[in-house]
């Protein structure tokens, strides 16, 4: 081919077209315009999510208020509520004397005959009660005397036994004693009982128990 | 790039912010359908706390728990007036200092014990705030033991009721 029949116009369009210089821009002008493609992709995501999570805001926000409207409605037995849990402190430290006593006359054998029953309240702490103080027992003490048969043997002791297992748990027996006496024996029982709110045992329901209402 | 990175972060927070106004709502819609199946339980128990403390019960304003367990019908409180009428004798005790209660000291010498039991389960039974502090129940020494004979015991009392304003 003679260079004659090229033209300088079309010469240097090749050389344009296919210099290194020309290449690396070409490259470089691709590589930026690539580089848009996630980056436009990324803003019509951002847009769409933004879209999507303000009308989930709008929902969220309507839904907020139909609560509070209902709630607002519940406010009094909200109120209630809250009281009766103030409550709480006071009626779980109340161990039943009646269940007690209950326990004791359902437990005690027969070759018992019982002279004496003492309980006292003690460990006294005070409790924060809306505007006033009460003071709630934390430990009962139980003392039961009385006579036994001279057939009788351990009678006393399977009563403290058995009178245990019904307290709540972390009862113990604080003392027992036996006096050797005609016709019957003396005996003295003493227990300690934590007023824990845990008086299953003896036969109490929860006093918000359907029955109990 | 730093519009868009700001805008992705703004849509984060947007996002957790509805995270957490879900979790709220659910926690709040929970709670009202909690209390919407107990409203019935909680009024009853509230009326049954409430009953023996005060008379009448005013829904618009709470009532107050501010009274000595007496009903207005009555000086003492409706459950002292029990033990009197079952043949307890009853005399008003110290109260503890700064304590929002009433006291009062029982003695019956009247009473078989098949029917303090009840009794006193009757009273605590009716009153939730009644704190039996000290119980005594004694056979007389006349009555020998083994006895099959009802025996009137020697009963002694003290007992406490919560009321909710320091007097």
């Amino acid at each position: 081919m003679k260079p004659h029949l090229v033209s300088k116009e079309v010469l240097a369009r090749q050389l344009y077209r296919y210099s290194p210089a020309y290449r690396l821009a070409a490259f470089l002008l691709f590589g930026f315009l690539f580089l848009q493609v996630p980056a436009v992709v990324w803003l019509i995501y951002e847009r769409q999510a933004d879209q999507d999570r303000r009308t989930r805001a709008g929902q969220l926000a309507t839904e907020a208020a139909r609560i509070a409207s209902d709630r607002k409605a519940l406010a009094d037995t909200e109120k209630k509520l809250k009281r009766i849990q103030g409550l709480a402190p006071v009626l779980r430290a109340r161990l039943p004397i009646s269940a007690v006593l209950g326990k004791i006359e359902q437990l005690a054998p027969r070759d018992l005959a019982l002279s004496q029953i003492v309980i006292d309240a003690g460990e006294f702490q005070p409790v924060q009660i809306e505007t006033g103080l009460f003071q709630v027992p934390h430990q009962i003490s139980i003392v039961i005397a009385g006579q036994e048969t001279a057939q009788g043997g351990d009678a006393y002791k399977h009563l403290a036994g058995k009178l245990l297992e019904s307290l709540p748990p972390g009862s113990k027996i604080a003392d027992t004693s036996l006096a050797e006496g005609q016709p019957f024996k003396t005996f003295r029982l003493a227990l300690n009982a934590p007023t824990d709110g845990n008086y299953f045992g003896l036969g109490v329901t929860k006093i918000l128990t359907q029955n109990s209402l | 790039m730093f519009w868009l990175y700001s805008q992705h972060r703004a849509n984060e927070a947007l996002h957790l912010s509805n995270i957490r106004q879900a979790s709220q709502n659910w926690l709040d819609q929970r709670k009202i359908t909690d209390l919407k199946a107990a409203t019935v339980q909680i009024n009853a128990l509230y009326l049954r706390l409430g009953d023996p403390i005060v008379a009448t019960q005013n829904l618009e304003q709470l009532p107050s728990l501010d009274h000595s367990g007496a009903r207005k019908n009555g000086p003492e409180p409706v459950v002292i007036q029990d033990f009197v009428k079952s043949g307890f004798a009853a005399v008003s005790g110290a109260r503890r200092r700064h304590e929002s209660s009433v006291v009062f000291e029982l003695a019956s010498n009247q009473l078989e014990f098949h029917r303090v039991v009840p009794l006193l389960a009757q009273e605590e039974n009716s009153n939730v705030f009644l704190f039996i502090d000290h119980i005594e129940l004694l056979r007389p020494k006349t009555t020998e033991p083994f006895s099959e004979h009802p025996t009137a015991l020697q009963s002694r009392l003290r007992v406490r009721m919560f009321t909710s304003a320091a007097q």
